[in-house]
């Protein structure tokens, strides 16, 4: 699998993961590992991402700590709007991840950004 | 044996050897692996460079290729790696077994250190030792051998309270959250009931952490806090120390001193050791992108004459400490002006020309970009601002902290762009005069009393410390200052050695100055140096001079490292003191062992106060149980484990309010208690006296625990309180009165109790 399809990919299946455990199935012990894993790297690897910073320890820390902050103003956002809910900022987090690893996976395989030049025309 | 159990899973699941041993199995076969791998890896690159080397007119025959496999050289790498990391999981596993046998219960007041045993300790000198070797013999393959010491590191000083206590160490953790649990019972926060809530975001993140992975209470993870903090800190600090410097000799052991120094225990279940991470983090991204162009600091500067004809001296290294004042006001002078003094402009005067110099610093160009690096420069500032917004939003002093750094090095014009101190000052002026106005609006005032008031300060943060507690804690006092006195002066000398390397170079007979005095290290020294600021200026409770021990730790670790990496100007014994001598060796292996020793005291000397059982907690669930609300809660000493739960519901309040605690609970005053006890004003009051309050009286003001039995039994005399809970660590007292607003309660309401009642969260 090419490289730069492998984090979309994780990104995309932990956020249904954590989605299906956290709104429908039990499995609680299941359940402590993978939101804590969704809510502590995902959202912030989807950003990080963007960044194109070729450098895997500065992506996974700020990974971590961009995920802390969108995790925390997303609650945050809500407590002081008056609408405090996990779960409705879980959703929003969870919207948001998809959402970018949709938007990377269009600029991925999109022309302007593969850089591929169109083949010169053959000399006659 | 009074290990404690998994949180995350039931009681019942954690019982038995198969389990016990579980962690253990996991642990050596991941280990392992790890082994495999880098042998698999070490074996692939000698094979492909020797590939690279050999040009062979015709195949190898099979001697020739029996040879190759034994010869040393291609085996001594790997031996010496996997050797390395067999002194890792030796360690590891000594440990591990060794702490079936603690028993917190017989601990005194030196703490942890006294009910250790000692293959625990000979597992951490092993360590020690393993890392002084390895780091010796380093080279490109042994880094991850390093980290995987450093790990292991962390494992057996940051996860050993979690593994060997009951429940979740330290009072304060508790009521910490009580704020999450307040939170998530009530979808609010109240800025005008606790200080905290006027910075709720650290409860908003553990409250969605515990609500949404389906946790029963943040207590469920809080044991760990501290392990996972300083897993966290690693990666940051490793940047940060790469910044400073491309020796990593001089990296993974400022990180090793780092980790066996931070002994102020701020990295407990508390927003002040996440914000630590954020406050790393953001210096890494700053010293990662935004660095000023370095060539503004690399075009030489003649030094002045008088430097120039002592050069011989100055090499001689005793002549050198005669010129450093001068030398040092120099540099500063000439940094100074480079930093400021670009932006200042020298044409106008009056308010027209504070504006123009204001415009001319903000335009002032930064280096040179491509595009692709000035968009990922924006993403980066982007991202730091949302960090930082994190911070504002969670912590009310750790924010000024990141302030006081970023402002000191952009006066330097070390960092770009030049005016990130006045959006980072706006967003904290924003928070602090609107959201927290509550807080604002009742402390400004003694806020600004103390301010800069140096006495108080001093008092507060050292004399108030140092004097009080019995002769057990003295000697723990002691070991903290000589455990900060020698990291501090390790890294003065680190410093100096730094500096007095790379101040000066030579060119013929004419000595220059490579920029500065201060090229390259001043943003670090500053990073150490500037926080200091906020010591003069507050005393937080006697606890600033802490937070400044934390956030100058990781640029002081640095230099400390840097004394063993920077050679002495014994031209004499230079073999003896050479970044790979013996004599370096060996004095690496001795400090990191004096300066373990010392974090050992120093960090857990308090333990015996703030280790909490189930019993104690059994007795405080009970109290939530039969109390009704609006009930005053009264206890013996601070080091309650309560406040976890319903923290607006009760008003909680020590047995005698104000100062002079001490002398009333040893003179056996009852009739204040009774006196507050029958106010009108609740429906019902209780006494609980435990463990823990038993141990802080004693350990930091002297009060013998059998004051407090004297107390209970002379409130019992009384007639006016009963007991209606105890059990060996704790016991709790009912006020017996008729009351006007409903029935009396009286002890048969209360059947005495001595059963399981764990709160929620904690198994």
């Amino acid at each position: 699998m090419p490289s730069r399809i492998v984090w979309p990919v994780v990104l995309g299946l932990s956020a249904l993961i954590a989605g299906v455990l956290t709104f429908s199935v039990g499995a609680p012990q299941a359940r402590v590992v993978v939101v804590l894993w969704f809510l502590l790297v995902c959202p912030g690897m989807m950003l990080v991402r963007f960044f194109r910073l070729r450098d895997p320890l500065f992506e996974w820390i700020l990974a971590i700590t961009l995920s802390m902050a969108l995790d925390t103003i997303t609650g945050g956002i809500l407590l002081y709007t008056g609408h405090w809910s996990p779960n409705g900022a879980f959703a929003i987090i969870l919207g948001l991840t998809v959402a970018g690893v949709f938007v990377q996976t269009l600029l991925e395989f999109s022309p302007w950004r593969s850089g591929a030049q169109p083949p010169l025309p053959a000399e006659a | 044996m009074t290990t404690r159990q998994n949180l995350f899973f039931s009681a019942s699941a954690t019982n038995g050897w198969a389990n016990r041993l579980m962690p253990y199995l996991v642990g050596s076969v991941m280990l392992t692996l790890m082994i495999g791998v880098f042998i698999a890896r070490a074996k692939l690159s000698a094979s492909r460079r020797a590939i690279l080397r050999i040009h062979l007119p015709t195949p190898p025959t099979f001697g020739q290729i029996g040879r190759y496999i034994i010869s040393p050289d291609r085996w001594v790498e790997p031996v010496r790696m996997v050797l390395a990391v067999l002194i890792v999981i030796c360690s590891l596993v000594l440990w591990a077994f060794s702490l079936e046998w603690v028993d917190v219960r017989s601990m005194n007041n030196l703490g942890l250190v006294s009910v250790l045993p000692v293959p625990v300790y000979i597992a951490l000198v092993g360590l020690s030792l393993g890392f002084c070797l390895t780091l010796w013999g380093l080279d490109r393959t042994r880094a991850p051998v390093l980290l995987i010491y450093l790990l292991a590191l962390i494992i057996m000083l940051y996860a050993t309270p979690a593994l060997v206590e009951q429940a979740p160490r330290f009072p304060a953790t508790y009521w910490l959250a009580g704020h999450t649990e307040y939170l998530l019972t009530t979808g609010s926060v109240n800025p005008y009931f606790d200080a905290y809530f006027n910075w709720p975001g650290f409860f908003v993140l553990t409250g969605l952490l515990t609500k949404i992975t389906g946790l029963s209470s943040v207590l469920a993870f809080a044991p760990w806090a501290s392990f996972v903090y300083n897993l966290l800190y690693l990666g940051p600090m490793y940047m940060i120390f790469s910044a400073a410097t491309t020796d990593r000799r001089t990296i993974w052991l400022g990180l090793w001193f780092f980790y066996i120094t931070d002994w102020v225990w701020q990295d407990y279940f508390d927003p002040q050791g996440l914000n630590f991470f954020f406050y790393l983090v953001i210096f890494a991204i700053l010293l990662k992108a935004f660095k000023a162009s370095q060539s503004a600091f690399v075009e030489p500067v003649v030094v002045n004459e008088r430097v120039t004809q002592t050069l011989p001296t100055l090499r001689r290294g005793v002549h050198t400490l005669r010129l450093l004042p001068g030398m040092w006001t120099r540099a500063l002078v000439s940094d100074l002006r480079r930093g400021i003094m670009p932006y200042l402009g020298e044409h106008r005067s009056g308010f027209m020309g504070w504006l123009s110099r204001l415009r001319a610093w903000m335009a002032l160009s930064d280096a040179p970009m491509t595009r692709e690096q000035r968009r990922r420069q924006v993403a980066l500032l982007f991202a730091l601002l949302a960090i930082f917004a994190l911070s504002v939003f969670s912590h009310p002093i750790t924010p000024f902290f990141v302030l006081l750094g970023v402002t000191a090095r952009t006066l330097f014009g070390r960092i770009t762009p030049r005016w990130l101190q006045i959006l980072l000052a706006v967003m904290i002026i924003s928070w602090d005069f609107t959201a927290a106005t509550p807080y604002l609006g009742g402390h400004l005032r003694d806020d600004l009393a103390t301010f800069g008031n140096i006495k108080v300060v001093a008092s507060a943060n050292v004399t108030d410390r140092l004097s009080a507690g019995d002769p057990e804690h003295h000697f723990i006092s002691q070991m903290r200052v000589i455990a900060t006195a020698g990291i501090w002066g390790l890294a003065a000398l680190g410093a100096m050695l730094r500096w007095n390397r790379n101040a000066i170079w030579y060119n013929g007979d004419t000595a220059w100055g490579k920029g500065s005095l201060f090229a390259h290290d001043a943003p670090f020294v500053l990073l150490a140096v500037a926080p200091v600021i906020m010591v003069i200026a507050q005393p937080y409770g006697g606890e600033m001079a802490m937070r400044y021990y934390l956030f100058s730790l990781p640029m002081v670790a640095f230099f400390a490292a840097a004394a063993f990496r920077s050679r002495f100007e014994f031209k004499s014994f230079r073999w003896l003191v050479s970044a790979k001598g013996p004599a370096t060796v060996v004095g690496i292996a001795v400090t990191c062992l004096l300066l373990l020793a010392s974090f050992m005291f120093a960090r857990y000397g308090n333990e015996n106060a703030d280790y909490v059982t189930y019993n104690e907690l059994n007795a405080v669930s009970y109290l939530y149980n039969v109390a009704p609300p609006h009930s005053l809660l009264l206890q013996g000493w601070t080091g309650t484990p309560w406040r976890y739960q319903d923290l607006t519901k009760y008003t909680y309040s020590p047995l005698y309010p104000g100062s002079g605690q001490a002398a009333a609970i040893e003179a056996g005053d009852v009739q204040s208690i009774i006196d507050a006890a029958g106010s009108r004003d609740y429906p019902a009051a209780y006494v609980i006296i435990s463990r823990s309050q038993k141990a802080q009286a004693k350990m930091f003001y002297g009060v013998s625990p059998a004051a407090f039995d004297e107390l209970a039994t002379n409130l019992l005399n009384s007639g006016k309180f009963t007991v209606i809970y105890e059990n060996s660590d704790a016991e709790i007292l009912m006020y017996v009165h008729p009351h006007p607003h409903g029935r009396a309660r009286t002890p048969q309401d209360y059947p005495l109790q001595a059963g399981l009642m764990m709160p929620r969260g904690v198994s």
